[in-house]
């Protein structure tokens, strides 16, 4: 079943990404990388396509293998097998220093002894760029990330927030044909997130360079890129749109990796109005999901549903064909209530209710949990 | 509180003051002393830096160490650099091995200059073979300088490697993005950022090499005498103790000024607070977190 997903995963590419070659920027073959002496692969067979301008984000837990993929497009660390081929061009024979990509650091990296100015330059001076260009196009870059007043302090001498500017402002002054962020938000406080987000989307829209981040962070990955690749143990696991990983996870692994899910093994009973009713195991509760063409009756399903997906009412209010449970944890989150419910044979869900006017529930209340059409699917 | 901590610097006030303090005093006294031994009072200093037999010791004295320190940083950054970068997985062992000369005493590695050094001895085969003339190594300074520089190179090479190693390799890896070949990136980042351990390392090496003994007493013996040697002549052999304290403030003195001097002038100003590059604690600060 595993094997299915992967397999299916390799294949298909993101819709949008299957265009003409004038339109692909990177494309990725056969990548993978070992590191000598060690029993495991980091990376394996990773295979992608990146349209020009998009914004691709590589998303998994660490030790995924998604900074060595980065590291591997960067040219900082050498693939074991496969190709990339940046505008046409095969990278595996050209050095980190030749491939004009601009890489901005987890940690930003701004040279200590150099000033803002001299950091953003410094690209532009080993390309022989003349002087007076140097000063424009340096002004042009500071400005665009609102920096231009502190061109002449020294990277000790500015916040967090301002350095990860300088940084990206000293790779995009090169001009390059692809921009590398590596966790870009991770060093951030939450209130800075948020701006440096709406900025780097802003850039890279307005610059239109193809740039591909690397996180383990889900909300960064979900509110920035048009693409996501969900990474895990060194192999994709989904590539697609931030709607279509978090609506339709193609593996239970990503549907628990990207937001949160619950997890119910049931039996495949009758299929009825195209939907497929099944039988949660050790319950006499029956639900309906989406029919799935291959899942033969009687077989063993994995069936998810997100928490903000489940209704939960009162007891003696809730309708007929709803689970009967009962509350074990409430937790108060502000926006929202999370609870979890036990609903029997070690069932356990969790739910998210938006809090509103009415309470929310106790410890110990018997409620009905119930859902809109298509809140469970059918993983592998 | 401030009694408290004021006592708690006592024993180590008294340790410095019986043994350092008062036996300097004590050398000050006996070198001016009169009546005793070559010159008298303050006449010691005087006859010490006119009489040019003098002046040639601690002209050489400054230029081995002068050379011990260039050739420790020629032969030494190189391998720092490669211990604190590799990868390898005997990186260990290596390190392991720059080290391992000096749980050997430092007579004995200079007994083994001597055998190689000599005249009959195997450079000197060597040249003979490749069809040079033969070198006079012992009793000269080069066969110090060789001597003193093997000696004292693992000093040069942690320090180095100290301050190497504060050198974030992310640096080097965004010059290498934005188009610096690897030597560039090193040339441009990496080496302006090592300096201060430069500093630091050739300060070592050159205060040990001005107050070395035993490997220039056995390399150098009495024909070519650097400032030890000659307090040890003075001291025990000629019992003219009054001329060995002389000489051994001067050595200090000469020493002082010129590590001071190193000190003020060579080192990058103004300088930051940490001469490493930004940590995250900096980081976090300069954020006001």
């Amino acid at each position: 079943m595993e094997q299915f997903s992967r397999l299916h995963v390799a294949l298909t590419l993101d819709p949008q990404s299957l265009d003409s070659d004038a339109d692909i920027a990177l494309r990725m073959e056969k990548l993978s990388k070992r590191y000598p002496g060690a029993k495991e692969w980091s990376v394996k067979e990773f295979d992608l396509t990146v349209r020009r301008g998009s914004l691709v984000a590589l998303l998994g837990p660490s030790g995924c293998g998604k900074t060595t993929t980065l590291r591997m497009l960067a040219g900082l660390v050498e693939p074991t097998g496969g190709d990339i081929f940046l505008e046409n061009r095969n990278l595996n024979s050209i050095p980190a220093h030749r491939r004009n990509i601009g890489l901005v650091f987890q940690h930003y990296a701004l040279f200590p002894l150099l000033t803002v100015f001299e950091n953003v330059a410094y690209g532009l001076r080993e390309r022989k760029v003349a002087q007076r260009d140097i000063q424009r196009r340096v002004a042009e870059a500071l400005s665009m990330v609102q920096l231009f007043e502190l061109s002449a302090r020294k990277p000790n001498q500015l916040s967090g927030g301002q350095q990860q500017r300088v940084a990206l402002a000293r790779a995009l002054v090169i001009n390059p044909s692809l921009l590398l962020l590596d966790e870009p938000l991770s060093n951030l406080d939450a209130k800075l997130r948020h701006e440096v987000r709406d900025e780097i989307k802003r850039l890279q829209e307005k610059l239109g360079i193809t740039t591909l981040f690397v996180t383990h962070d889900q909300e960064e990955a979900l509110s920035m890129a048009q693409t996501v690749v969900v990474m895990r143990d060194g192999m994709i696991e989904q590539v697609g749109r931030p709607q279509e990983i978090y609506q339709k996870p193609a593996t239970s692994f990503v549907a628990d990796f990207v937001g949160s899910c619950n997890f119910v093994k049931a039996v495949a009973t009758r299929r009825q109005r195209g939907a497929l009713r099944c039988s949660v195991n050790g319950t006499p509760f029956e639900l309906d999901v989406a029919d799935v063409a291959d899942a033969p009756l009687g077989a063993q399903l994995s069936l998810a549903v997100r928490p903000e997906r489940l209704v939960v009412t009162a007891g003696h209010q809730a309708a007929k064909e709803s689970w009967p449970g009962t509350v074990s944890d409430a937790t108060y989150l502000g926006a929202i209530t999370s609870y979890e419910i036990e609903m029997g044979s070690g069932i356990r869900l969790m739910a998210a209710v938006v809090n509103k006017e009415v309470p929310p529930f106790g410890k110990g209340s018997t409620v009905g949990v119930s859902w809109t059409d298509g809140a469970w699917r059918v993983l592998r | 509180m401030r009694a408290v901590s004021g006592l708690v610097l006592l024993p180590a006030a008294m340790v410095l003051l019986g043994f350092f303090v008062l036996p300097m005093a004590f050398v000050v006294a006996t070198s001016l002393q009169s009546g005793v031994g070559i010159g008298s009072g303050i006449g010691r200093y005087v006859l010490f830096f006119s009489d040019p037999y003098y002046q040639n010791i601690l002209l050489r004295t400054l230029w081995i160490a002068l050379a011990v320190v260039l050739c420790t940083l020629i032969l030494g950054y190189p391998v720092a650099y490669w211990l604190v970068r590799t990868e390898s997985r005997f990186r260990m062992l290596f390190r392991g091995l720059v080290f391992f000369p000096l749980i050997t005493s430092s007579i004995v590695r200079t007994f083994g200059w001597i055998i190689l050094l000599s005249n009959n001895g195997f450079v000197n085969n060597i040249l003979a073979a490749l069809g040079l003339d033969e070198v006079q190594f012992l009793y000269r300074s080069q066969g110090i300088i060789i001597g003193l520089a093997h000696v004292l190179l693992p000093f040069m090479i942690l320090t180095l490697m100290g301050a190497l190693g504060n050198i974030d390799p992310a640096l080097e890896q965004a010059s290498r993005s934005l188009g610096a070949s690897p030597w560039r990136s090193f040339y441009r980042i990496v080496l302006p950022m090592s300096i201060p351990g430069v500093i630091a390392g050739s300060l070592l090496v050159f205060a040990l090499s001005t107050s070395a003994f035993v490997t220039p007493a056995l390399l150098g013996g009495m024909q070519a005498p650097m400032m030890a040697t000659l307090i040890y002549r003075q001291a025990v052999v000629a019992y003219d103790l009054p001329s060995a304290a002389a000489t051994s403030m001067v050595l200090l003195t000469i020493t002082v000024i010129l590590v001071t001097f190193y000190y003020r002038v060579a080192r990058p100003l103004p300088l930051n607070r940490m001469e490493v590059p930004l940590s995250r604690m900096e980081v976090r600060k300069a954020e006001g977190v």
